[in-house]
């Protein structure tokens, strides 16, 4: 991308930044919900709600960034497609944001009702997950492909465990039907940190979009 | 020569030039090797500094990063340089601590904790760099703090721990005392049952404030005294004569069987060495049923000496194994409370076979017994 305008620079500069303090945030999140989680500590969790309003606030500037940059810079197609795809991932970390915190209520649903099982396969999705944003970011930052295209592994990975998780549980359920208030909030948090994976590879799918300049949607997850 | 003078001048001044060229030469080598030797300096004091030194310029993209930074986000500077510190490190409180200096143009104090790559927590230091008047950009120290404020948290929970185990047998004394003071002692039935009570709860409490003061002299390293030769069986000895009084009442039998002939010298502290064999000796026989045995022998293997204390009593429960050493960790609370229990006894044994670099192992089977072995490096 190259401009004459030093000051779009720096506002692009600046959205990059504020698209990178989000993914920063929801990636403490999923760690703190998932923690919340392993230790049955609801302080933890509530502290992932409240948190959660400040990822609704970044989307909120990203958004205005962006709607700023379009309307007063007039970029050029290149920089419209970095434009709109800040503003895409802004609304998918957002979803990431709001899984968290699905992740932290299931943390006080459970209370101190004891876990069925010890969590480990738990907390590998969530390092998983961690990992996928953390591609996405490197990704969105160097606007590289590869490391785009290395989430979908992720992802693969991701689907296995949530696979094992939701056997073993139900399994435990299906043994000892008093077991399936407690055993729930685990399967339903499998299933959040898979979606967290699927906003992931959005954000993968909008980068190869930029720098391709075509639509890989649905593609490569085969 | 006086046919032309001015040549004469001319040489001298040449000559003159010359030595001033050579000296100047001569200064600018010395001058460049020592600021090569400051630079080189300069970069060793940061190569070796605990600390994580990260500079930015003004635009804030990352100019500087010490191997203590490389360690703490596992990255290596060449990648870190001319990115921004959310891009280069993933983190928004040391992005946004550096933000505020640069707005401020002052220095700044902050504590900062990390969860990625793993859980720490920093005191961090950001300040201008300035060039005359000229902002340069921030640099920042990071100072790890991560097991001052994890020691920290366990004082403030043992002290937490402590006060609600005092105020127990306290609290069950005044209304005890209240009780009697109250008509009670009039009442023959009754007084004399109150009185064991109390008497009960003062030596529940005298226990457990020995206990704390044994932990805490464990702790300060620098009171421990020297280690000197300890002859093992003698002290295995004097810790049964101690229980056995106990251990007849309740009609457990103490058998004494010693795999090593001779004399077994271990390097230590005597006393302390004494109370964690009759640590164990309590529990061997405060977790008994009447007609159980503990059998407490010992063994060598190389160098290595172990001492066992096993049980033929309830045994623990595998889920809790793991916690037993910790301070104030009970099975059973009520029972251990009941057997005059202070829930320190496995602390201070793992916290004594610490200072002699020992170890202590445990094996329990529910319903059947437990084996604790201490082993001393020899
Ligand atoms: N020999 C043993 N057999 C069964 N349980 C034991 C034995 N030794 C220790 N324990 C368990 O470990 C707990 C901690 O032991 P300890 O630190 O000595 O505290 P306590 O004052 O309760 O005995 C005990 O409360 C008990 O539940
Ligand atoms: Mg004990």
């Amino acid at each position: 991308m190259i401009h004459q305008n030093s000051l779009f620079d720096t506002e692009l500069g600046e959205l990059k930044e504020t698209v990178l303090k989000m993914g920063i945030l929801v990636q403490s999140l999923i760690q703190k919900s998932v923690d919340s989680l392993k230790n049955q500590d609801p302080k933890l969790a509530q502290n992932v709600i409240d948190d959660d309003k400040k990822v609704d606030q970044l989307e909120l500037d990203i958004d205005e960034k962006c709607i700023n940059l379009i309307a007063l810079r007039e970029p050029k197609a290149t920089d419209l497609r970095f434009i709109t795809m800040a503003m895409r991932i802004g609304t998918d970390l957002e979803r990431i944001g709001d899984l968290a915190e699905d992740i932290a209520e299931r943390t006080i649903e459970l209370g101190n009702q004891p876990l069925v099982k010890p969590l480990i396969d738990l907390p590998k999705m969530a390092q998983l997950a961690q990992e996928a944003i953390a591609l996405a970011l490197d990704a969105f930052v160097t606007l590289n492909v590869e490391k785009a295209r290395l989430i979908w592994a992720k992802e693969k990975e991701m689907d296995q465990l949530r696979d094992k998780v939701q056997e073993e549980l139900e399994e435990i359920m299906a043994k000892d039907a008093s077991t399936v208030k407690r055993a729930l909030p685990l399967l339903l948090t499998a299933r959040h940190l898979e979606r967290i994976c699927d906003h992931a590879t959005n954000i993968a799918e909008d980068i190869i979009y930029v720098v391709e300049a075509r639509v890989v949607k649905h593609q490569g997850k085969s | 020569m006086s046919k032309f003078p001015f040549l004469i001048t001319l040489t001298s001044k040449i000559e003159a030039l010359e030595k001033a060229l050579k000296e100047a030469e001569q200064k600018t080598a010395e001058t460049l090797s020592f600021l090569e030797t400051q630079r080189g300096l300069a970069g060793t004091i940061l190569k070796s500094m605990n600390e994580g030194v990260l500079a930015v310029d003004e635009k804030g993209n990352i100019v500087l990063a010490n191997p203590a930074i490389e360690k703490t986000f596992t990255v290596i500077e060449p990648e870190l340089l001319g990115k921004t510190v959310r891009a280069g490190l993933r983190n928004n409180e040391i992005a946004e601590l550096i933000e505020e200096v640069a707005k401020a143009g002052k220095t700044i104090e902050k504590e900062i904790s990390i969860i990625v790559p793993i859980e720490k927590t920093f005191a961090a230091m950001a300040s201008p760099l300035k060039e005359g008047e000229e902002k340069k950009g921030v640099v920042c120290v990071l100072h790890d703090i991560t097991e001052i404020r994890k020691l920290e948290q366990y004082r403030t929970e043992f002290v937490a721990n402590v006060s609600h185990e005092l105020k127990t047998p306290l609290t069950s004394i005044r209304s005890y005392v209240e009780t009697l003071l109250n008509g009670a002692i009039n009442d023959k039935e009754h007084n004399l049952v109150f009185l064991q009570k109390i008497e009960k709860h003062a030596l529940n409490l005298s226990q457990l404030i020995e206990d704390i003061l044994e932990i805490s002299g464990l702790e300060s390293k620098a009171q421990l005294g020297p280690f000197v030769e300890i002859d093992l069986k003698k002290t295995i000895q004097k810790a049964i004569e101690t229980i056995h009084i106990k251990a007849d009442k309740k009609g457990i039998e103490i058998e004494r069987k010693c795999g090593i002939s001779g004399t077994v010298y271990v390097l230590g502290i005597e006393d302390h060495l004494y109370r964690a064999i009759l640590n164990l000796l309590d529990n061997a026989v405060n977790y008994s049923s009447s007609g159980g045995k503990v059998t407490v022998s010992c063994s060598q293997d190389g160098k290595k000496i172990s001492l066992s204390v096993a049980d033929t009593g309830i045994g623990i429960p595998p889920e809790h194994l793991p916690r037993i050493f910790e301070r104030f960790y009970r099975v059973d609370t009520a029972r251990s409370r009941e057997l005059g229990g202070t829930g320190l006894g496995l602390a201070i044994v793992k916290h004594v076979m610490n200072i002699h670099n020992g170890e202590v192992e445990v094996a329990s089977e529910q319903g059947k017994g437990t084996v604790f072995t201490l082993i001393f490096p020899g």
